[in-house]
């Protein structure tokens, strides 16, 4: 369980909060963290793994506050960056010589991996590919079985077989023991993992939601002309996309597909977005039950 | 279910094998400035041997430049992007990775250029570097008899710049946050020269005082010179080595506080 | 797998696993992998796995044995088969008889039709 506290964060001497006052408790699981590029979503991340030590508030993971740096708990977070490059020669010297600091290393996820992702450990990061150099780092990352794991970007430059085999690694870690939150600013092909949402705007947390509780608040349905009465709509892919209150969609026989993120995150970032966000938190169904995140809006 | 450590230890608390472990995390980076400071300074050490004694007058602080040089900027790879930001989220006590740092720069680094630059020398001819050095500069055709006293002043005051600079470079690629490495050395480079650089230009002021005030008219003997300003310079280089002590002892304090907090 | 975005992911997977049961590739009264195998195979969040496997056993196609995983009922097929039958009859019987009374034919036409 990550909670974040009233968490700010200023680089160096800048007046302008990278993180402004963001508060949250994401639980276990996959969650998807989205928000444009310079949202925060970075920042965060670096406060949960550590990197970054906050302006403001406080992160805790676990129970222990992260700014303490103890090696027991920083063992149990790992985060991969955008850029991140081998900080090592090869996949194999960091296997021995960073891996033995995280008691859940696990050698043969880590080879199974690498073959998945037709990569060797003994190759020379240096001269991979950056493709190349980036699957070899998530498959080192995911080996790690860090209880949390923070990944920036992953499925940036990867393939489609790359992103099915990286897609089919994390399933593996859509459990009580883990929870593994990936950021990214345009919805990758992963949607049908994500337990949960979170989604950032400039610097703040403009929402953090289940995708059970949301898929039990709104219909996404795909239709060919505009659905009078939706809560938002766009044209996406030939189609139109729309968000209906599920009780809507049930009157009106239309049938609610998988959540989409995208269209999600458009509403949130058009007029329609305080009505969207009083339909999640508001009670509008009769099994309403509070949210286990918490929601911080405008 | 709950997955055994590796090791029963406690790693929450300070131990001499956590800062082992925080070593071989950094060895396959340092291992390079390790054996090739090594390696080099083993050969200018036995190559000074086996040459000779006056040629060796001349080259010796030739010679040896890279080395010192090497030493002030080793902590410098620190720096490295990649590693520095690894090193910060390491799973290690603060203190363990602190102590690391500290005891390769000052200790481990340092040790492998005086060390075998001294073994080689005393198990050759018995003597220490300063003795051999005195010995070749007080050849019949030396330029000035300088005494033993002098050559210890001077031997402190490289000490002296030396700890300046280290810690200036450790500090510098540790702490910043960006181009960690340029200002590592870049830092370093200033404090190193500053003061040899003012030390120089106090010199002059002081020989060209001495001079207008008469004490070298006449006969000038340039070995009793040379001892009279040595001597007057005594004072300003104990000054400046305090100076330099004090910023030593700021610049480690200021370390070792913020070494917790610093920033990825 | 490739995933539609019209129809949530649970019945995608349910007509998955149906189409898995009477090709054979799921042999009845015989293990089947596991929520987290399948999630991992097909890259999906066990949870909705979990649901798919849900309306499955609710609908006796599967059961599940204490300790021992998920198993494919003796009778699957024909549940199946039945279950496909209700939603013929449901759906597609009406629909053909609205297309017939459209295009003017006769239930003969279609007769003479389907034996061609």
């Amino acid at each position: 369980m990550i909670e974040l506290k009233n968490l700010s964060y200023y680089y160096g001497k800048s007046t302008v909060a990278a993180l402004d006052n963001v508060s949250a408790r994401i639980g276990n699981g996959v969650h998807l963290m989205l928000g444009e590029n310079g949202a925060g979503k970075t920042t965060m991340l670096k406060c949960v793994a550590g990197l970054l030590l906050p302006t403001g508030g406080e992160c805790v993971v676990d129970g222990v506050s992260v700014t303490k740096r103890l090696p027991s708990e920083l063992a149990r977070v790992f985060y991969l960056g955008v850029d991140d490059g081998a900080f090592m020669r090869d996949i194999d010297t960091m296997a021995k010589r960073h891996a033995p600091f995280y008691s859940r290393f696990d050698a043969e996820e880590l080879k199974r991996n690498l073959d998945a992702f037709g990569l060797s450990s003994s190759q020379k990061l240096s001269s991979m590919s950056l493709g190349m150099r980036h699957k070899a780092m998530l498959a080192y990352a995911l080996s790690l079985n860090t209880e949390v794991l923070l990944l920036d970007e992953p499925a940036n430059g990867l393939d489609i077989e790359s992103k099915m085999a990286l897609l089919r690694m994390i399933a593996g870690k859509c459990d009580d023991e883990h929870t593994v939150l990936v950021a990214t600013h345009t919805i990758s092909d992963m949607e049908t993992l994500y337990d949960g949402l979170i989604v950032m705007q400039a610097n703040h947390i403009r929402l953090t939601a289940m995708t059970e509780e949301i898929a039990e608040r709104f219909a996404f349905v795909r239709t060919l002309s505009k659905v009078d009465d939706s809560l938002y709509s766009e044209w996406r892919g030939g189609k139109m996309c729309s968000i209906l209150p599920v009780d809507m969609a049930d009157e009106l026989g239309l049938e609610s597909g998988p959540v989409d993120y995208a269209v999600l995150y458009g509403a949130l970032h058009s007029p329609a977005a305080p009505e969207v966000i009083k339909y999640m938190t508001g009670p509008g169904r009769s099994d309403y039950k509070p949210f286990s995140n918490g929601v911080d809006y405008e | 279910m709950t997955i055994q450590q590796e090791s029963s230890r406690n790693r929450d608390r300070f131990s001499w094998l956590g800062v082992w472990d925080v070593t071989k995390f950094w060895w396959p980076v340092l291992k390079w400035e390790f054996w090739i400071l090594l390696g080099y300074t083993l050969l200018v050490s036995v190559l000074a041997i086996s040459i000779d004694t006056h040629v060796l007058a001349l080259m010796w602080s030739l010679a040896v430049s890279p080395i010192a040089y090497a030493v002030m900027f080793a902590s410098s790879l620190f720096g490295l992007k990649s590693m520095r930001e690894r090193f910060i989220t390491l799973p290690a006590l603060n203190s363990e990775k602190l102590v690391f740092t500290l005891l390769w720069t000052f200790v481990v680094i340092p040790c492998i250029s005086e060390l075998i630059v001294n073994a080689v020398f005393y198990l050759y001819w018995g003597q220490s570097e300063n003795e051999v050095l005195l010995r070749m500069i007080e050849a019949p055709d030396g330029v000035a008899d300088m005494s033993m006293e002098h050559m210890t002043v001077f031997k402190y005051w490289s000490v002296a710049i030396m700890m300046c600079g280290m810690m200036t470079c450790l500090y510098c690629s540790t702490m910043s946050r960006s181009h960690n490495i340029i200002k590592g050395i870049g830092f370093s480079l200033l404090v190193y020269t500053i003061p040899s650089f003012l030390l120089g230009v106090l010199a002059g002021l002081v020989g060209y005082s001495l001079g207008k005030k008469g004490e070298l008219t006449g006969n000038v003997n340039v070995e009793e010179a040379m001892n009279r300003l040595f001597d007057s310079m005594g004072i300003y280089l104990g000054g400046f080595c305090v100076v330099m002590l004090v910023y030593f002892v700021v610049m480690l304090t200021l370390y070792i506080r913020k070494f917790a907090k610093r920033q990825g | 797998m490739n995933f539609n975005d019209n129809i949530p992911i649970s019945r995608q997977l349910v007509e998955y696993c149906y189409t898995q049961v009477m090709t054979g590739g799921w042999p009845c009264g015989e293990r089947i992998p596991s929520t987290k195998d399948m999630a991992v195979m097909l890259g999906v969040n066990p949870r909705t796995v979990m649901k798919a496997y849900d309306e499955l056993a609710e609908a006796g196609i599967i059961y599940q044995r204490r300790g021992m995983g998920y198993y494919t009922a003796d009778d699957a097929r024909e549940t199946i088969i039945k279950k496909r039958r209700e939603t013929f009859v449901r759906n597609t019987i009406p629909e053909l008889r609205r297309t017939m009374d459209e295009l003017g034919y006769t239930p003969q036409d279609i007769l003479n039709l389907l034996n061609d």
